[in-house]
């Protein structure tokens, strides 16, 4: 029993990172079908510059946190505006992914370039205690990525419902055309889903870096599974994507444990290939009006 | 509009110049060293690995960011044979190309259907798939160490070398590049690219997206996985680290660089991505480097290299690569060949259209009450109405575009149903209110398009470019000037419909519609946007039309045009007909007047 | 519009000489063998990793490689001639890697090359070594066919695998009392190596591992099923073989599941991210080196050396025995290169030191420990047995264990 329970535990904790990055792909593409293909460097970027600000430079945890996911979000600004405006022209255009792709790669070489190839642990603000919950243990530092991560979320369902950001936002994902002609810049708004989005990328890689070694080479696997999270789930549905990526998690665990820990990988993406050919658009993909061709 | 002295001579001398730096690749296999050579070599593989991926993001717009997931397949399958099985290399190479297109077949279904990114998505997920599947199923793929002592080909007694092995590896490319040619050339490559720059236009001509993209994705796993199989046999080794996302990346690189969908294009990036790290002996941010070059070319270069090359040549010599022939056709012909002709023989129903009740609505609107139409064979019916009225929708309903909700629907007596493509395949062919031209073929390639379901062109003929494939395709060009003379186009026939004035991409649209040999025209508004010359031309080309034996259906404003043109009209108001008659009795009925302009004028006029 | 049309224009004429540049360029370079003659630096080529995520442990093997070159050079080089590293990143990549070892035969023309880190670039190097017929010294790949299948011209300063884990085995086996061992390793060549090499040496007394798992050091964050099995299969001994935070994860997954068991390593326990995601929990670990520089030396090689790179890199190296492996294979490259007869002809002078490593080094007292004949015809690894450190985490530093 304590087994299942620590399995559960453990695959959540894994699961909510999976979940903050695929948030992170879900909240632009809503707003106007594009994403940022480089959310796995930004998290990393996130780890990275935390690691950078309370060990090298000293800053308190709070500010080097503050410091460090507000640095992301900026950086996720201008990705949008250099590698992602001059291409979205049009439903068809998928030039920015592209763009966003080369700048990862470049994002994680000028990363290397500074940082060095080290990885880095940074010293959580909960301690390196043990939780035990019948049995099974659970790190305080890990266990708080749930309360953290449900306040992140209720917080952008708030955002979303009671702002006027929220609106608008919610606004330009329904009409863009008509958001802009109530005088709206659909172009502001964008900007803002992106910041949020590098925001959530920011924290996911904080957070990660207060309980695993960050080094310059995290991002990338995290983007690539949090794809398959977004495919499985289907990229539209931000509620869709926060469960797959918690679920995701899970089933890792328990396919490790019971299965095959060599070839867990493999059923993973075999479940995610099966149901591509039953949904090609994802579980959750919100469908609009169907055309025959 | 005849080539230029200029012209022809650019064009031998481009020949000339492919000739002797052909002649110059080959003799690399005994003058330069061993190191030289490895990198001619690689050069090679990633170009006929590239040449399949500019097939299928270049003509197809696919962009495949797991391709070398298939170049793994096809190299790990002929390892596997040789090294367990003890087979000869030209039968684990046939294995190798087998598995691969297997595998490129199971991930086309599902991209194919999704479309946009989800595609790119699904194509990164199948290459981390292959990947993982490489480090781990190491019974098989010998794990991360992968597969060593892989032989080298022998044939009779003569085991190849590196030196052999480029020389096969050159021969290879050069048919890949000439496989690519062919392609293009044919009705399958002007599918890729019809169903690539407009998916709805190319259904109305009764292509379906499937089959091009699916054989863009066969053609590119094959050649990815015949590349994958040359490198494994030269090298002797493999392991998963050379087929991991970065990898797949890189070949998208090369095709974007050297310019996506131009038939040089992969062997000028190729070049560039192989010699940049040996030129340049970076130490550091070598990677920063690609993604640079990377995303300039994106930004600066969007048609890569070659593109941008070519559109200066063009624009600053007025030098095409393509020769232009002679804009006529030969001699005159009976135009009313061009058209279906069984419905002459036994007696079709006056009625060729026939619709009964239909209703369409979207959501909470309905935007089609109870539409009932007949439309007589051989005449000109136009649908008129207010903006909203839901003129457009009754076209897409007839053409298949919509389902009704309920309604009847009968052509030439027979019951009307079915998708956009399968509609076309009964006779029915449409223009769109927007021009819906496929920019990048050539005006007369667009008519050409028309004709690709009735041509059938085989796949075979069209890889080998056979004689007979050859003729067709000068059959299909002859028919295709003789349409665009129909219409009266008096252009440039081989420049890019993307040139075309509007007036004029109205007017070839039409003849690419009438390319499906139709019994049917829906024209949703020819004439908006054209100047009166043009629609007195639009006229005689209608009139003409209907001397022929086809039936039209139009959408228009411009009301002197509908009263001169049309035999019937239909009214039709907030999705219900109001009226249906004469063009002159019904255009001057009250309540006709009333739906354009609204009870305050029509009591104001009474008035008066 | 124009200008910027002539700004893409100008970038792809610019792109397109470039092009017909390099192409020309390439060919240009034919390699010579005058690369050697007198008064011209001797060129050592360098294969490492310089990007990719086992760059940080790469780094050590050419840093001592690096410190080598400069105590020869400070001493008037060999034979007069300054050392000069040509430095190649093989990106962690084979294809790459062989096309290192081609430029370093043909274009660059070297005498000899050390490198070999990462074990599945240097399985692909070893046959075109053969082919290009220079001496390489391959200072970590723990994989036994690494230095196998490049003989004659490759000579290992490295762990060999098997040999590593017979020396494991005699450990366990005398301060563990057990032989019910448990593999766990990253999946890797460098895991899956050791995983081989263990299992193979308890098959020889007749025995098998208890339980074999293993995890993807990059992404894996929890180990639970791993140790899961291996608690369940009854190990007494775990034999890891992560690297770094990965092998941390291990023992966080072990914290969480209450148990605990001696757990011996190698080069990836000596890993400093062991320490950083562990903490208390490395506390009392084996790692097996070949060096550690966390005490005083006592050997008078090893502590001028420590001496030299503190000074240059400004801290100790962070994997002691690719560093001390790397600093010792070049510079018993450079003892064979100063005791060889070099006539300028590339072809022979490759030969003849290779000839000299295998027959006439010489004594050589390294960093590592005293060596009469380190290469013979028939024994290319240098390090056997006897020539293990085992180091052990203490108070959050890797000493030298009272145990060997």
């Amino acid at each position: 029993m304590s087994l299942i329970l620590q399995l559960i535990i453990s695959g959540l904790a894994v699961g909510c990172l999976y979940a903050v990055i695929a948030l992170g792909y879900s909240l632009t593409y809503v707003v106007n079908g594009t994403l940022n293909m480089s959310q796995g460097q930004l998290v990393m970027v996130g780890g990275v510059l935390l690691f950078g600000f309370s060990e090298h430079a000293g800053l308190p945890f709070p500010l080097a946190f503050a410091a460090s996911i507000l640095l992301v979000a900026l950086l996720n600004l201008v990705i949008e505006r250099l590698a992602i405006r001059k291409f979205d022209k049009g439903a068809n255009s998928i030039e920015w992914v592209l763009s966003t792709i080369a700048v990862g790669i470049i994002i994680q070489d000028v990363a290397l370039y500074f940082n060095g190839p080290d990885e880095g642990v940074v010293p959580s603000p909960a301690g390196s205690g043990m939780l035990r919950i019948m049995d099974a243990g659970i790190y305080w530092k890990e266990f708080i990525f749930f309360p953290i991560v449900g306040v992140l979320l209720a917080l952008l369902i708030l955002f979303y419902q009671k702002s006027h950001w929220g609106l608008w936002l919610r606004a330009t994902a329904d009409n863009r055309t008509a958001v802009e002609m109530m005088g709206i810049s659909s172009g502001r708004v964008v900007a803002v889903a992106y910041v949020l989005s590098g925001l959530l990328a920011g924290i996911g890689g904080a957070l990660m870096s207060t309980n695993y070694a960050v080094s310059v080479d995290v991002g990338l696997p995290l983007g690539l599974k949090a794809i398959s999270v977004a495919i499985l789930a289907g990229v539209n549905n931000p509620k869709g994507i926060v469960g797959t990526g918690l679920l995701l998690g899970v089933a890792e665990v328990f396919i490790g444990q019971y299965i095959s820990t060599a070839f867990r990988e493999m059923f993973v993406y075999g479940i995610v290939i099966l149901v591509l050919y039953w949904k090609p658009m994802g579980l959750f993909n919100v469908r609009k009006t169907v055309v025959k061709v | 509009m005849n080539d230029t002295w200029k012209n022809i001579i650019f064009r031998r001398s481009a020949l000339w110049g492919g000739l002797l730096a052909a002649a110059a690749i080959a003799s690399a296999s005994w003058t330069a060293d061993a190191y030289m050579l490895n990198l001619l070599f690689t050069i090679g593989i990633y170009v006929i690995a590239c040449v399949g991926m500019n097939i299928l993001v270049g003509y197809c717009g696919i962009v495949s960011i797991g391709h070398a997931g298939l170049m793994a397949a096809g190299a790990y399958t002929s390892a596997y044979a040789s090294t367990h099985y003890g087979l000869n290399f030209w039968l684990s190479a046939l294995a190798g190309i087998a598995v691969s297109l297997i595998i490129g077949s199971l991930i086309a279904i599902p991209t194919i259907k999704a479309g946009g990114v989800y595609l790119s998505m699904i194509t990164i997920a199948f290459g981390v798939v292959v990947h993982e599947a490489l480090i781990r199923w190491d019974g098989v793929t010998g794990g991360p160490l992968g597969i060593s002592g892989i032989p080298k080909p022998k044939l009779g007694g003569y085991a190849f070398d590196l030196q052999s092995m480029y020389l096969l590896v050159a021969a290879v490319a050069i048919g890949a590049l000439v496989l690519a040619y062919n392609i293009r050339r044919s009705a399958w490559g002007r599918s890729m690219i019809a169903t690539k720059e407009n998916e709805i236009a190319a259904a109305s001509l009764g292509i379906r997206k499937f089959k091009p993209q699916y054989v863009g994705f066969a053609v590119s796993a094959v050649l990815a996985g015949l590349a994958g199989t040359l490198y494994a046999h030269t090298n002797s080794f493999i392991s998963p680290d050379t087929y991991h996302f970065q990898a797949s990346v890189q070949l998208v690189l090369i095709v974007i660089l050297g310019g996506s969908g131009r038939l040089l294009g992969p062997i000028i990036g190729a070049v560039i991505l192989v010699f940049l790290p040996e030129v340049l002996e970076m130490e550091k941010l070598r990677m920063a480097l690609y993604g640079t070059i990377m995303f300039a070319v994106l930004y600066f270069l969007p048609k890569g290299i070659m593109g941008t090359m070519n559109d200066w040549l063009e624009a600053r010599f007025g030098l095409k690569l393509r020769s232009q022939e002679a804009d006529r056709s030969g001699g005159k012909a009976d135009h009313g060949l061009l058209f279906a002709n069984d419905r002459k023989k036994g007696g079709f129903p006056a009625a060729a259209l026939r619709l009964e009740g239909i209703n369409k609505s979207f959501g909470g609107l309905q935007a089609l009450k109870e539409v009932s139409v007949e439309i007589k064979a051989g005449t000109i019916h136009s649908l008129v109405g207010p903006n909203g009225a839901g003129k457009t929708t009754l076209l897409n309903v007839i053409s298949g575009l919509y389902t009704p909700e309920q309604g009847a629907m009968e052509l030439h007596g027979a019951s009307l149903s079915g998708s956009l493509s399968s509609v076309s395949g009964l006779g029915i062919a449409r223009t769109f209110q927007h021009s819906r031209l496929f920019k990048e073929l050539t005006v007369l390639e667009n008519v050409m398009t028309g004709m690709t379901v009735k041509a059938r062109t085989g796949l075979g003929a069209a890889f080998l470019r056979t004689p007979g494939q050859r003729r067709r395709e000068a059959e299909l060009q002859e028919k295709a000037h003789r349409l665009l003379d129909l219409i009266g186009y008096d252009g440039n026939r081989h420049m890019s419909a993307s040139q075309l004035p509007y007036g004029h991409q109205r007017m070839v649209e039409i003849a690419r519609a009438l390319a499906t040999e139709p019994s049917v025209l829906l024209l949703d508004e020819p004439a908006a946007g054209m100047t009166a010359a043009e629609i007195k031309q639009l006229e005689e080309l209608l009139q003409r039309l209907v001397g022929y034996g086809l039936t039209i259906v139009l959408i228009e404003h411009h009301m002197d045009f509908v009263q001169r043109v049309s035999d019937t009209v239909t009214v039709l108001d907030f999705g219900k007909v109001i009226g249906t008659g004469n063009p002159a009795q019904l255009l001057s009925d009250p309540r006709v007047i009333q739906a354009y302009l609204g009870k305050e004028e029509v009591a104001a006029d009474a008035e008066r | 519009m124009s200008k910027r049309y002539s700004l893409k224009v100008w970038c792809a004429a610019w792109m397109a000489v470039m092009v017909l540049v390099l192409a020309g360029c390439g060919g240009n370079k034919a390699a010579s063998g005058d690369g050697n003659k007198s008064d011209k630096p001797i060129l050592i080529g360098m294969s490492t990793e310089a990007t990719g995520d086992n760059a940080m442990n790469s780094i050590n093997l050419y840093q001592g490689v690096q410190i080598a070159v400069d105590q020869i050079n400070a001493k008037g080089g060999l034979h007069g001639r300054t050392v000069e590293l040509v430095v190649r990143d093989t990106e962690q990549n084979p294809t790459r890697g062989i096309s290192i070892i081609r430029d370093f035969g043909q274009k660059e023309g070297v005498l000899g090359a050390v490198g070999g880190f990462y074990s599945t670039v240097m399985l692909a190097q070893s046959p075109i070594i053969m082919e290009e017929k220079f001496p390489f010294v391959v200072a970590t790949s723990n994989v036994p066919a690494s230095v196998e299948s490049g003989m004659p011209w490759t000579f290992g300063v490295r762990m060999n695998a098997n040999i590593t884990a017979q020396y494991a085995l005699q450990f366990i086996n005398k301060y563990f009392a057990t032989d019910k061992i448990a593999i766990l390793h990253e999946n890797g060549g460098y895991g899956k190596g050791a995983a081989a090499a263990m299992t193979k040496a308890l098959e020889e007394k007749g025995l098998k591992p208890v339980a074999v798992e293993s995890f993807d050091n990059a992404k894996d964050k929890d180990m639970t099923a791993q140790v899961n099995h291996a608690k369940e299969a009854g190990a007494e001994v775990i034999y890891l073989f992560g690297q770094g935070a990965g092998n941390g994860y291990v023992l966080q997954a072990m914290d969480k599941l209450g148990w605990k068991v001696p757990i011996v390593g190698e080069n990836g326990m000596a890993n400093k991210g062991v320490q950083e995601v562990g903490q208390q929990l490395a506390e009392g670990t084996y790692a097996i080196q070949t060096a550690n520089f966390n005490v005083d030396q006592t050997r008078e090689p090893a502590a001028a050396f420590l001496k030299d790179f503190t000074a240059k890199f400004g801290h100790i190296p962070t994997t002691f025995a690719s560093a001390a492996q790397g600093y010792d294979g070049a510079m018993m490259l450079f003892q064979a290169i100063e005791r060889t007869e070099l006539t300028g002809n590339l072809k022979k002078d490759r030969e003849a030191v290779k000839n000299t490593l295998e027959t006439n080094l010489g004594q050589y007292s390294g960093v590592i420990k005293d060596w009469d004949q380190a290469f013979t015809k028939d024994n290319h690894d240098a390090i056997d047995v006897h020539s293990y450190l085992m180091s052990v985490w203490k108070d959050g530093k890797l000493v030298v264990s009272d145990k060997q």
